[in-house]
């Protein structure tokens, strides 16, 4: 009995790292080409131009690491803001459809980690 | 704005399928870099002056075509992985409906502006090309003599002899800045004056020909195109 509680402590330790496994923080997003307009992709906000396409590599993060799992980009109102996946491993393509605001859902494993803000200008 | 129109130009540049018909294909990397993109023309009947916009030998700096307001035109994507094959229409898809719009399997330049063109399967863009958009601004009128093309002044004279006379034109439409415009569009050619003094026997589209009557006098050749319009006389002597 005395071995048993001595191990608790351990136990519960082992148990609080599975409950608190990496959490999201942000998406780190590179640009994978050169829009002929200026484009703004940010955690805080996107901004596109109606017309205008940018294809970017999207990482979530936790901290300073990359999350694992099943990634994804959503748009909210496809009449809006396009989005789709790429075909590199998370890549992806985000394109003004026409003037207006929506937002972007931010999914990592079937979960929305983050709704980001999203407006297309008129040209 | 221009280092970024450079770099466009020089990875995502638009190849023409030449003549009308497409019976060759040039093409060049998306902005992706996962495939090729075309451009043809339509081939309904209209006319297409891209074939003399760009040429078939498509290095990296040659330009994206710029494509006139009203201009209609179709454009191809070939994968570099998936054996070569050509995709359909329906899944090349204009950025912005009210920029480019699709109408059948054709895409129809609708207003001024930049827009770019997704090869989408549904599921992926694999790769995507941006095109530019302008208003026709003027009609560029020329002659053509044996494949040398002089260009008319806005209302100047040709002199034909009656019965014998023929000469071969050419309509362009052009933007503000002097490029000439792609896309299929109808060319409306008209005579205003006595018919038997010339008459136009059509070559289709933007080039026309022109054969003096039997009878002197002068008319005035009047062609449109996109809401612009160009005129010249013709001055028809016995």
């Amino acid at each position: 009995m005395i071995p048993v509680l001595r191990l608790a402590p351990i136990a519960i330790l082992a148990l609080g790292a599975v409950a608190c496994g990496p959490s999201y923080d942000q998406t780190d997003f590179n640009f994978r080409t050169s829009p002929p307009v200026p484009v703004s992709i940010t955690n805080d906000r996107f901004t596109v131009t109606e017309g205008i396409a940018v294809g970017f590599i999207a990482l979530p993060m936790s901290g300073s690491k990359e999350m694992e799992g099943e990634f994804r980009l959503e748009t909210s109102d496809s009449t809006i803001l396009g989005v789709s996946r790429g075909t590199a491993d998370r890549s992806f393509v985000v394109w003004g459809v026409a003037p207006g605001t929506t937002t972007v859902r931010v999914r990592l494993d079937g979960e929305v980690e983050a709704q980001i803000p999203a407006t297309v200008t008129a040209q | 704005m221009n280092r970024y129109m450079g770099r466009v130009g020089a990875t995502a540049v638009l190849a023409v399928w030449g003549t009308l018909g497409c019976t060759s294909a040039n093409t060049t990397s998306g902005e992706l870099n996962q495939g090729g993109f075309s451009y043809a023309t339509v081939g309904d009947g209209r006319s297409d002056v891209a074939s003399r916009t760009l040429t078939n030998d498509y290095g990296g700096n040659n330009p994206v075509p710029v494509l006139a307001v009203g201009g209609q035109f179709n454009v191809r994507f070939v994968p570099k992985s998936g054996g070569g094959s050509e995709w359909g229409s329906d899944q090349i898809i204009p950025a912005a409906p009210g920029l480019l719009a699709r109408e059948g399997a054709n895409l129809v330049a609708k207003r001024p502006g930049q827009s770019a063109i997704l090869a989408n399967d549904g599921s992926v863009v694999r790769d995507f090309v941006h095109v530019q958009v302008k208003l026709v601004d003027r009609v560029q009128l020329s002659r053509v003599d044996a494949g040398v093309e002089t260009v008319l002044g806005d209302s100047e004279t040709i002199t034909l002899l009656a019965g014998q006379s023929s000469v071969d034109l050419a309509a362009l439409p052009m933007s503000s800045v002097g490029e000439i415009l792609a896309g299929s569009m109808p060319y409306a050619w008209s005579i205003e004056g006595d018919p038997d003094i010339v008459t136009l026997t059509s070559k289709g589209g933007y080039q026309n020909g022109l054969s003096a009557g039997t009878k002197a006098g002068k008319v005035t050749v009047v062609v449109r195109v996109a809401g612009q319009s160009s005129s010249f006389h013709v001055e028809v002597s016995q």
